[in-house]
């Protein structure tokens, strides 16, 4: 499951007059659900990623009696980008890329599946990556050299943390997200709050004032 | 009469096999005849074709192997450039003689083909997969040779074009 998300970028064009940009994909309206099944595909509501039969992260368990000893590798890669300059629509100059801030929460949960198709809880994870850079080009107008380009990490607003548990879940929000009902894996929530922000899309913010500063809550 | 009957029988199934000809004698053209052929980067492809006009369904599929038989791992590809996630299936013509050259699978699950947002990603190599690509209509599908992806990439191997 994800639980939670942080994701907005800020743009600034070069003179004062050539406006500014936010994008908002980590709230409503560009970001559909807050707390989302973090799967690979749709077949399984449940399982990471369940491709053919011997699937990545599905598999069965030796039929031997009880205790077993199970040793389950967990692995994710969540990435995400934006592009380094965007035309706005209000001045009609380039707006280039000033601040990004991205958060990703989950809670990774080891399940079991007897015969009877009943799911068992049996331990999880909670764990959360984190990126918040500015960005800063070196000449006017920037290349796509590295060069072109100084980035400067914020402290304390990169990196990541984990903590297990073993246990089951008892955060109501992972009980909610995995009652029945309408429900998006979230690599869809992702792509549909990127999509939100072309232009005209409910997640992208004009401005003709280059040094606006917004709410990156909303 | 019994036997004039099952000898008329057995001819028109005889002719009911072969295929129909056309005027002048020449055989009716051929259906899709779609080739999917292996480029020396694993997960790089072409399609070509080498029959008439043919209307393809814009994705097309990965098959692992596993044990001598073929799966689908549930990855749909991008025949040609990147759609926005959601959106519905369309169909694609491939002229006659025309070839498509799609992204480069990468071997993850999500952004496998182009940068895109992922929250849940896995490499799922080391193994042996093919394409497949399909007809639009549904009727027939071209299956690519066998191809191997190595052990793991690096993280950053999301998506090499």
């Amino acid at each position: 499951m994800q639980l939670t998300e942080t994701n907005w970028a800020m743009y600034r064009g070069q003179h004062g007059t050539d406006g500014s940009l936010f994008i908002q994909r980590g709230r409503a309206p560009a970001r559909v659900m807050k707390v989302c099944r973090d799967i690979a595909d749709t077949w399984d509501p449940l399982f990471t990623y369940t491709g053919g039969k011997h699937a990545y992260s599905h598999k069965a368990l030796p039929p031997d009696p009880f205790p077993l000893s199970v040793y389950v590798l967990a692995k994710d890669s969540p990435a995400d980008s934006y592009l380094v300059e965007q035309k706005n629509e209000l001045t009609e100059k380039k707006n280039y890329l000033d601040e990004v801030q991205i958060e990703l929460e989950f809670c990774t949960i080891l399940a079991v599946r007897d015969p009877a198709s009943v799911v068992h809880f049996l331990a999880h994870v909670y764990w959360n990556v984190r990126w918040h850079y500015t960005f800063h080009p070196t000449r006017y107008p920037p290349g796509g050299n590295t060069s072109d380009w100084t980035v400067t990490k914020i402290d304390g607003g990169t990196g990541g943390t984990m903590r297990r548990f073993n246990s089951p879940p008892t955060d109501r929000r992972v009980a909610q997200a995995l009652a029945a009902g309408p429900w998006l894996s979230c690599n869809d929530v992702a792509s549909r709050a990127a999509n939100a922000e072309d232009p005209g899309g409910p997640g992208r913010h004009a401005y003709k004032n280059r040094g606006h500063t917004p709410d990156v809550r909303r | 009469m019994r036997l004039a009957a099952l000898c008329a029988l057995m001819f028109l199934s005889c002719c009911e096999s072969r295929p129909a000809k056309q005027p002048g004698g020449k055989p009716a053209a051929a259906g899709p005849a779609i080739v999917v052929r292996n480029l020396d980067t694993p997960g790089a492809l072409v399609i070509e074709n080498h029959g008439p006009t043919a209307m393809l369904r814009d994705r097309f599929a990965v098959e692992s192997q596993h044990e001598g038989t073929w799966e689908d791992t549930g990855i749909d590809l991008e025949l040609s450039g990147q759609r926005p996630r959601g959106q519905q299936e369309t169909c694609e013509e491939l002229r006659a003689g025309a070839g498509l050259r799609p992204a480069r699978w990468s071997g993850w699950t999500c952004g496998g083909q182009f940068t895109q947002p992922c929250r849940q990603t896995a490499y799922i190599g080391p193994g042996t997969f093919r394409f497949v690509v399909s007809s639009c209509d549904g009727k027939h599908r071209w299956e690519g040779p066998p191809f191997e992806l190595p052990a793991e990439l690096p993280a950053s191997g999301h998506a090499q074009q």
